[in-house]
């Protein structure tokens, strides 16, 4: 027996569809691949300016270098929320590999002396764009700046040699996790398989990018502010030195950065302000979802006005340090949207989000 | 009336009823578990979490490794539980069998509420009933052993006990469904139905408030009164297609296990002796049965303390689901009594759960980060349980404590949504939770539900 769907199913009833299919590809071609495209052009840029930089360690080449690295590390607060499928890397997860901190200086130095380096290891702290950041970037903030960087690189050679190790390896698996993503004509790739699983279920597109959407929010509020402020509970003193980005200093505008990676997700917006069918207008579908899209949007304003008051003139560590209010308002804006993005939201759209067997009827 | 009473508990019924639910049963157990090994939770439900949710009154149970044992010693349960449930489907050692699989799966679920359903409790009461029944002296390995076992017949009220157990799961069920938001909001359906549209055949019809509406209301009236078109001869066959359709469905649509073949394989013993006979009969490759002599089962004598357990097991499983009528406030809310109550796919609900740990000392707050203790399961089903919540508080006083805090207090903020309602604060987030007990009174500090 089988039940032929009408083809025009609006037509009697209330018909509470919503097409997620048409969802998952507008997610696909017009904010994941376009996001991790971005980023691979923006790592290349990076490539050349590094391997300038440690051919020949100058200022010139440093601060190019420097600026490469920033545009690259800020195409990737737009991707670090697509943890899922093509970003299992054989060591971890892509969020990782490119995005632990604060980076484990220490270890770097030792193995720069050592001339052991490595990123075949599971120490993520030692690799990436916050390690490359240190080596840009370190002490640069202290006078004299970049000489003092440009110093480093020329008195060791084997600094220079890391660095390049650092960045074929961020080169290496963004480019495994965009070629796995990308379609080829004729070929299965993963943007279509993420496509084609338009259930509810674990595993499914919907799921899987909800997921990690939640996740990506969670680390801005937990490791950008949340551990740096000294708000996790157990920790008797705030620890500036643990914020993104210490040594460029430009930790703020990446969390703001990230904030909108964020809200490009739920709104269904590309990067550059295009909106598309996304979790907003899905929630728009269902039971409920109106007050939750209003909620939620008044929840970003605050949010933003928040991080909006953060002085902009000097790091976010210094302001942990000397203005700590400011810094302190902003976790509890981010704590106060965390129900909105995660319970609210997955139990409207009626996701699953663990394996296990549920209640059953 | 007493002396029905005594008829009653006189009369007789072929045993063959209570054979092929053994072995339903049991086949449906071994599935079970199979499947659970399968799926790696062993580890990821016993063995890895560093924090269980015990139940009250029963703390002291805990994984074995907890206890000291090895790992793997959790595997050795779930292999002797697997052994348990092949012995209960042949009939092999049954009464050891039966007690061991009842003592370890009772066990497993102890362990943790957070992996609580009701079909795991439902398994947990009928292997109790089943292991003091004679399932095993008709079509059984243990016959083969020793022939003079053999008996086809049984006191009807062994029969009438198991068809109770399984028939009360349903007019449970179904009652728990009688109530505003199932019938006229068609919650927590709404939800869940759109949310499989894109199942194959049916998918296209789930998008339709009016299916939500549908299912509900033929959901519970399903649930109220199959176990009586399952015994009626005439119904029969077409209650039995709509037991499978309608757990089929489910099974199919949302994410429940094992329940719907474990209830599939369950309610045929509403079926007919003859019935019965005719499935032994045909397990036996047609052995004549009929031709070979009645033998009863030994003297009523021997039976009666069984019959009196029996009995009073009966009349908890009555009671205990009636608890829930004891507190005030809405039973989906507040969760009070609402476990073992046959309560089964009936709210949607989802919490987040912010726990602020304080240092008496310093008077410095901090924000726990559930996951560093939890695992996402056991995260969900937290967030939106009063008395995990109460029992979350106090690991983290025990950890923080144990990390250097001088007296820790613990408070939560916690926001729960239900059936689509927009989140609301759910406990007093004020109160030290850390200083209050779980029991079984009214818990003070959730605050009422509101529209």
């Amino acid at each position: 027996m089988t039940a032929c769907p009408p083809n025009n199913p609006s037509q009697g009833g209330t018909n509470t569809g919503f097409d997620r299919k048409k969802m998952l590809e507008d997610y696909a071609d017009k904010l994941i691949l376009p996001n991790y495209t971005d980023l691979q052009t923006s790592v290349n840029e990076l490539e050349t300016a590094v391997h300038s930089f440690a051919t020949m360690p100058s200022t010139t080449t440093l601060t190019a270098a420097q600026a490469a690295w920033d545009k690259a590390y800020t195409a990737w607060q737009h991707c670090a929320g697509f943890d899922f499928g093509p970003a299992d890397q054989p060591l971890g997860m892509l969020s990782q590999e490119l995005g632990t901190f604060p980076t484990a200086s220490n270890l770097i130095e030792t193995a720069i002396r050592q001339r052991n380096f490595t990123t075949n290891n599971f120490q993520r702290d030692t690799r990436g764009f916050p390690a490359m950041e240190y080596l840009l970037f370190s002490d640069s903030t202290l006078a004299p700046p970049a000489e003092r960087v440009v110093m480093r690189f020329t008195s060791d050679t084997a600094r220079a040699s890391v660095l390049r190790a650092m960045m074929l390896d961020i080169k290496t698996k963004v480019g495994n996790v965009v070629v796995i993503w990308k379609p080829v004509a004729g070929q299965p790739s993963y943007r279509n398989g993420f496509i084609a699983n338009d259930g509810t279920n674990v595993g499914s597109g919907t799921s899987l990018l909800f997921n990690t959407f939640a996740g990506h929010f969670e680390q801005l509020k937990n490791f950008k502010f949340g551990v740096p402020a000294g708000l996790r509970a157990g920790q008797t003193r705030a620890e500036s030195q643990r914020v993104e980005a210490y040594w460029s200093g430009q930790s703020l505008k990446f969390a703001k950065e990230h904030l909108a990676a964020v809200e490009n997700v739920w709104a269904g917006k590309s990067k550059a302000g295009q909106d598309f069918t996304g979790f907003e207008e899905y929630l728009n579908s269902v039971q409920g979802g109106k007050d939750l899209i209003a909620s939620t949007k008044t929840q970003l304003t605050n949010t933003k006005n928040v991080l909006a008051a953060i002085p902009a003139t000097t790091t976010l560590a210094r302001s942990i340090e000397s203005n700590a209010s400011t810094v302190n308002a902003a976790f509890t804006e981010l704590q106060k949207m965390t129900r909105f993005f995660k319970s609210d939201m997955s139990s409207l759209l009626g996701l699953q989000i663990t394996f296990s067997s549920s209640d059953g009827d | 009336m007493k002396l029905k009473i005594i008829k009653y508990f006189a009369q007789t019924s072929s045993s063959a009823p209570l054979a092929v639910f053994r072995v339903l049963f049991g086949a449906a157990m071994v599935l079970s578990t199979a499947r659970f090994l399968a799926l790696g939770w062993v580890r990821e439900q016993y063995i890895a979490p560093k924090v269980h949710f015990p139940y009250y009154g029963f703390e002291w149970i805990k994984p074995l490794q907890e206890y000291g044992l090895p790992e793997a010693s959790m595997y050795a349960v779930f292999g002797a539980m697997l052994l348990a449930a092949l012995g209960i489907m042949l009939g092999a050692w049954y009464r050891v069998a039966s007690v061991a699989f009842f003592l370890v799966f009772t066990y497993v679920e102890l362990l943790d509420k957070t992996y609580y359903l009701n079909h795991y409790y439902f398994v947990s009461v009928m292997s109790f009933v089943l292991m003091l029944l004679p399932a095993h002296r008709t079509f059984s390995l243990d016959i083969r052993r020793k022939p003079a076992l053999e008996r086809d017949s049984v006191p009807r009220w062994m029969i009438d006990v198991v068809k109770f157990q399984v028939g009360i799961v349903y007019a449970f069920a179904g009652i728990a469904k009688i109530n505003s938001d199932w019938l006229f909001r068609a919650m927590p359906l709404a939800i869940w139905l759109p949310a499989n549209d894109t199942m194959p055949i049916v998918g296209w019809a789930l998008r339709y408030k009016e299916t939500a509406y549908l299912f509900s209301w033929v959901g519970m009236l399903f649930d109220c009164t199959i176990p009586f078109w399952l015994s009626w001869k005439r119904s029969r066959v077409l209650a039995y297609t709509a037991v499978v359709v309608f757990h089929t469905l489910t099974g199919w649509m949302f994410q429940i296990g094992v329940f719907p073949l474990v209830m599939c394989l369950a309610t045929p013993i509403f079926f007919s002796e003859e019935w019965h006979k005719r499935v032994v009969a045909w397990l036996q490759h047609s052995q004549a049965t009929q031709t070979r002599m009645s033998v009863p089962l030994e003297n009523e004598k021997k039976w009666r303390w069984t019959r009196y357990i029996l009995i009073t097991h009966c009349f908890f499983q009555l009671l205990i689901p009636c608890r829930i009528w004891l507190y005030d406030g809405n039973m989906f809310w507040t969760e009070e009594g609402y476990r073992f109550g046959w309560r089964v796919m009936l709210m949607e609900k989802a919490g987040d759960a912010t726990f602020f740990v304080k240092d008496a000392q310093t008077g410095r707050e901090g924000v726990a980060l559930n996951r560093e203790f939890l695992n996402t399961h056991q995260e969900k089903q937290m967030a939106m349980q009063p008395d995990m919540i109460l029992h979350f508080a106090k690991v983290l006083k025990k950890h923080y404590a144990a990390h250097g805090m001088a007296n820790p207090r613990v408070r939560a903020e916690v926001y729960v949504t239900l059936n689509g309602r927009p989140s609301r604060l759910y406990i007093d987030s004020s109160i030290d939770l850390t200083r209050l007990q779980d029991d079984f009174s009214q818990k003070k500090w959730i605050l009422p539900f509101r529209e």
